[in-house]
């Protein structure tokens, strides 16, 4: 359940960053042809596209998480027995997960404060905080998708049921 | 109760971040960690909220935009097997001396470093042509694949390149200007490669397999064609007529138009997958550079740059002394930190200093660039290594043995960099950027 739960999210994510990624090259292509052959710039452009590109990373990087690309040093495993590394991989994936949550907690506590939803940007006028609350979200996801590796990927489980990250 | 004193935690941060890198943290979360554990031992918790929103920040740079676009360029024509061509445009220039394959190497990453921009793209993607092929050819496996990692480093000093865009949206400097300076340090490397390839001669087969490369003129033509994306990208951002990010823009159409009318190596059934990649690798150095920003930030907040500042201004007596100091800097943090979180954390320290002994920002951030770059295949952390390591199955040991000769070019012709900014200068002066 919460298996197909995690990859139904996935897909979610990478519709949405392929989507996000896709407008943010259509923009910026449109953004040369308005400024150069039209002579008429998109004003808006830059900040939409920066905003895409906001989205396109958090969500790729819950979906690093997903698929377990995040890059790491792996020069443990070069000295460790096997069930030694599978342990410290086991407690690295906690402290992943514990960090997430960490920076879901501070950006609660940051949107919890009625004067920050105040400041606007500059050209579309969206709440500032709204970008904040989508990163914050995207840490949810996050978090969500490494709670279900810690809990698949336990260390006293045999290792044929182990994913290979 | 007694306090701890700001060594203390300094040890202590020091102390975690070398631990959970060993332990194997992912580098983006040891970021965080670090962030988290400074703030905690300096009392500074006040901090914490704005965590997320600084790393947000860090990333909304215009310039950043650069960079997926570069990398949609990259993923687009290594689609339609633009390896293969740049190899068979490589031998046909430089395949007739003997050891023809280990020169053809270094040209092809020469020519692929002026599309892919990124080293590890670059390593990751030779390692798994290039080296079987020698290997096919007789050189020695740790031989065929310490070269194709050094000569990926080339990725980020031809432009256009991952680290001259964060360089100079960090400096406030031009990126049009530094993808400019790359070009002769570039070349450079490129020559110290070669000269490297042919002091190796005990490493080269005596008799090499013959390779077959079709060369009928529409071949040619069709084979050196991708060299169009760098001449569009350099061409667009010397006249001025577009920024370097538009200039990105219009590589993807032209990388597109390629791949879909001329080489059809790209259908509808490859867009998300393509797509999917590029967000992956975007997401991957996009992330860390806010969340290294998140790091320098709290560091700069506690004063940590001025007193680094303080020391090294103290030590270096003039500007090559301090170029030598800021490399030594840069090569022991790149032996544990990722290139670009490197970059991110010391540009807003070292920067003002560089200024103060004279040395022009922009040959300053070839200079960084270059240094930055060791880092990525020096053990223990080296992300090339382990790239190589998971390609070909070699060690660690085996594949930084193999490396080694060419990191010593490297080093020589950074070396040579330091001591003749016209390298960097000359260009940009030229063209008048």
């Amino acid at each position: 359940m919460l298996s197909k739960l995690d990859q139904w999210l996935a897909r979610f994510e990478l519709a949405l960053a392929v989507c996000a990624m896709t407008a943010l090259v259509v923009l910026l292509i449109a953004q040369v042809i308005f400024r150069y052959l039209l002579q008429s710039p998109l004003f808006f452009a830059e900040e939409v596209a920066l905003l895409l590109l906001v989205i396109a990373t958090f969500c790729g990087l819950s979906l690093l998480v997903f698929e377990g690309k995040l890059i790491s040093v792996t020069f443990a495993a070069l000295w460790l027995s096997k069930k030694a590394d599978r342990w410290l991989r086991w407690a690295m994936q906690i402290m992943v997960l514990a960090l997430a949550l960490s920076l879901v907690v501070f950006a609660w506590r940051y949107l919890s404060v009625p004067w920050v939803w105040n400041e606007r940007s500059a050209t579309i006028n969206l709440p500032r905080a709204l970008i904040y609350a989508a990163v914050a979200l995207e840490m949810v996801f996050l978090a969500f998708h490494q709670t279900v590796r810690c809990m698949r990927d336990v260390p006293w489980q045999p290792e044929a049921q182990v994913t290979p990250t | 109760m007694a306090t701890r004193g700001a060594g203390d935690s300094d040890v202590i941060t020091l102390a975690t971040f070398f631990v959970f890198l060993l332990a194997g943290l992912p580098i983006i979360f040891l970021l965080i960690l670090a962030s988290i554990s400074f703030a905690f031992e300096r009392d500074a918790v006040v901090l914490f909220e704005t965590f997320l929103v600084q790393s947000v920040k860090g990333i909304e740079a215009t310039g950043f935009l650069a960079i997926p676009l570069y990398m949609l360029v990259g993923e687009i024509m290594n689609r339609g097997g633009i390896t293969e061509r740049l190899m068979r445009t490589s031998f046909r220039i430089v395949g007739g001396f003997r050891g023809g394959l280990a020169y053809v190497n270094v040209l092809t990453n020469a020519f692929a470093a002026a599309i892919l921009g990124s080293a590890t793209a670059q390593i990751a993607i030779m390692t798994r042509s290039v080296v079987p092929e020698m290997e096919r050819h007789g050189y020695d496996k740790r031989f065929a694949t310490g070269l194709t990692v050094a000569t990926g480093l080339l990725g980020p000093i031809i432009p256009p390149s991952m680290l001259m865009i964060i360089y100079g949206v960090l400096a406030y400097q031009s990126v049009a200007a530094l993808f400019i300076a790359g070009i002769l340090p570039g070349l450079l490397v490129t020559l110290f490669f070669f000269v490297t390839v042919g002091l190796s001669r005990k490493q080269l087969p005596a008799v090499e397999t013959p390779t077959e490369t079709a060369s009928t003129g529409s071949s040619v033509v069709l084979d050196a064609l991708p060299v169009v994306i760098p001449a569009t990208i350099i061409a667009g951002v010397v006249s001025g007529a577009m920024t370097p990010t538009e200039a990105g823009a219009i590589a993807c159409v032209v990388a597109l138009l390629l791949s879909v009318f001329i080489y059809r190596s790209l259908r509808w059934v490859d867009y998300v997958p393509v797509v999917k990649n590029v967000i992956l690798a975007s997401a991957s150095v996009v992330a860390l550079i806010g969340f290294a920003t998140l790091l320098g930030w709290v560091l700069a907040y506690e004063g940590v740059p001025r007193l680094l500042a303080e020391a090294l201004s103290s030590t270096a007596v003039g500007p090559i002394s301090f170029l030598f100091l800021v490399c030594a800097v840069v090569f022991l943090l790149g032996m544990f930190l990722d290139g670009i979180g490197v970059l991110i954390v010391i540009v807003p320290i070292l920067l003002p200093l560089a200024q103060v002994f004279g040395i022009d920002p922009i040959h300053f951030g070839v200079v960084l660039a270059v240094a930055t770059l060791t880092g990525l295949v020096s053990p223990p952390v080296g992300p090339g290594l382990y790239i190589a390591m998971d390609a070909t199955g070699l060690s660690l040991m085996q594949v930084f043995r193999g490396a080694f000769p060419f990191l010593v070019a490297f080093v020589a012709a950074l070396c040579v960099i330091i001591l003749f900014p016209d390298l960097s200068n000359w260009l940009p002066d030229v063209l008048g950027l």
